[in-house]
């Protein structure tokens, strides 16, 4: 009978954790990712610039990458210390000839309308060219995206929100290869390069 | 008080007992969007809740004492183990933030739950006193260490809840552990005294049977 008990919750554990190598969501959302790559649907956004776009899906071939991170811009912390990140990339994205681009998509498309993404986009220099300041044009979209790219968003209590704040790397055709911490940047780069070459 | 708590213990009493605890259930199953929004909410209401719904309605039917789990649950050994092994995996932040995310798996925590309760009555009666101190002392210390990992996270451990929840969440943790380790203690030491009292009483009365006999 124990050593039955004992094989349940070690088969539990191993299941829930995969292998009992990630103990948190998080760490299990970036696993699976790097093992199965998840594929988003497409989904269309106005930039900070009024324009609509579609990022990926919708048939695109998958020769270009983003490296998306989600975004409210009345956020005084992680929101803001992505986007000097991302100031950082822009520049080293320049030698990329436009395969591999930067996307801020805001989860909060009530409050942040085109001046509030376009306050942002100038805020931290963002060249439209490279770096699209984005949000989605419907809220069902919103939501199915964020389901499938696992991020949660919670309300903090205080009029902000709390999310797993990460880069996470965009193919042209919707798949969804890597999350990375905010400041693995280079690394997030490295991995576009990586499935783009 | 004392008389109402008294009669409840009774036989008589565990119609109303067995009552209460449904209500319970139905009531915490109505708050549980509510309970399982806030991490300390969910982890030190919601769970010892469940614990002791399971623990009622076990004492209320006779669960566990007798018959076919008894036999399966030799001095509580089973049941303490289950309920270690239960509580162990929802403290867990990937299943912790599972069963906040999908249905199917918050009903899995809620009936392993149920069923840790319903097996803790049979299994303190079933366990001697040294293996109720071996099993109690590993799940306080096992729920305390969790409640420091919990505080000194550096960053959010559960993605639904926020970091602030998480340090009181954890220090909860840690004082429901010296609280239910202190409480067990004084039960233990109680319990020995009364056991004394009685052994001593019997050799009283098998000294004085000697005496007459004689």
């Amino acid at each position: 009978m124990l050593l039955g008990l004992g094989c349940a919750a070690l088969a539990a554990v191993w299941l829930t954790t995969g292998g009992g190598r990630f103990w948190t969501s998080e760490a299990l959302r970036r696993a699976r990712i790097e093992a199965a790559p998840a594929t988003l649907s497409s989904l269309d956004l106005r930039s900070s610039t009024g324009r609509v776009l579609r990022p990926w899906g919708g048939g695109q071939a998958p020769a270009r990458a983003f490296l998306v991170t989600f975004i409210y811009t009345s956020c005084p912390t992680l929101c803001s210390t992505a986007g000097d990140g991302f100031a950082r990339l822009q520049r080293e994205i320049e030698a990329e000839g436009g395969a591999i681009r930067l996307l801020s998509l805001s989860f909060d498309p009530r409050r942040d309308d085109s001046l509030a993404l376009r306050t942002y986009a100038e805020h931290h220099g963002a060249d439209s060219s490279r770096w699209l300041v984005t949000a989605p044009t419907s809220e069902a979209a919103l939501q199915t995206l964020l389901g499938e790219a696992g991020v949660v968003v919670i309300d903090d209590g205080r009029g902000g929100y709390a999310h797993n704040s990460a880069i996470h790397v965009v193919l042209g055709d919707g798949r969804l290869v890597g999350v990375f911490d905010l400041a693995q940047g280079e690394e997030a780069l490295e991995c576009a390069r990586r499935w783009l070459s | 008080m004392r008389s109402a708590l008294a009669e409840l213990r009774t036989d008589a009493g565990k119609p109303r007992v067995f009552l209460t605890a449904i209500i319970l259930l139905v009531l915490v199953a109505c708050a549980r969007r509510w309970l399982e929004r806030d991490m300390a909410l969910h982890m030190l209401v919601e769970f010892p809740i469940l614990l002791a719904v399971g623990a009622a309605l076990a004492w209320t039917t006779d669960g566990g004492t007798r018959g076919v789990l008894a036999r399966y649950n030799l001095y509580g050994l089973s049941g303490f183990t289950f309920v270690t092994l239960t509580l162990a995996y929802w403290m867990i932040p990937a299943a912790l933030d599972a069963s906040v995310r999908d249905g199917w798996v918050d009903g899995a925590k809620w009936l392993t739950l149920l069923a840790s309760g319903y097996l803790l009555p049979a299994s303190f009666s079933l366990a001697p006193l040294p293996v109720q101190g071996l099993m109690m002392g590993n799940l306080a210390w096992m729920t305390a260490t969790v409640g420091l990992v919990y505080q000194d996270a550096e960053r959010q451990l559960c993605l639904y809840y926020l970091a602030d929840a998480q340090v009181v969440a954890g220090k909860g943790l840690v004082a429901a552990a010296v609280g239910a380790g202190l409480v067990w203690c004084v039960w233990a030491v109680r319990r020995i005294h009364e056991d004394e009292g009685r052994g001593f009483r019997a050799s009283q009365r098998n000294a004085v049977q000697a005496v007459r006999s004689e």
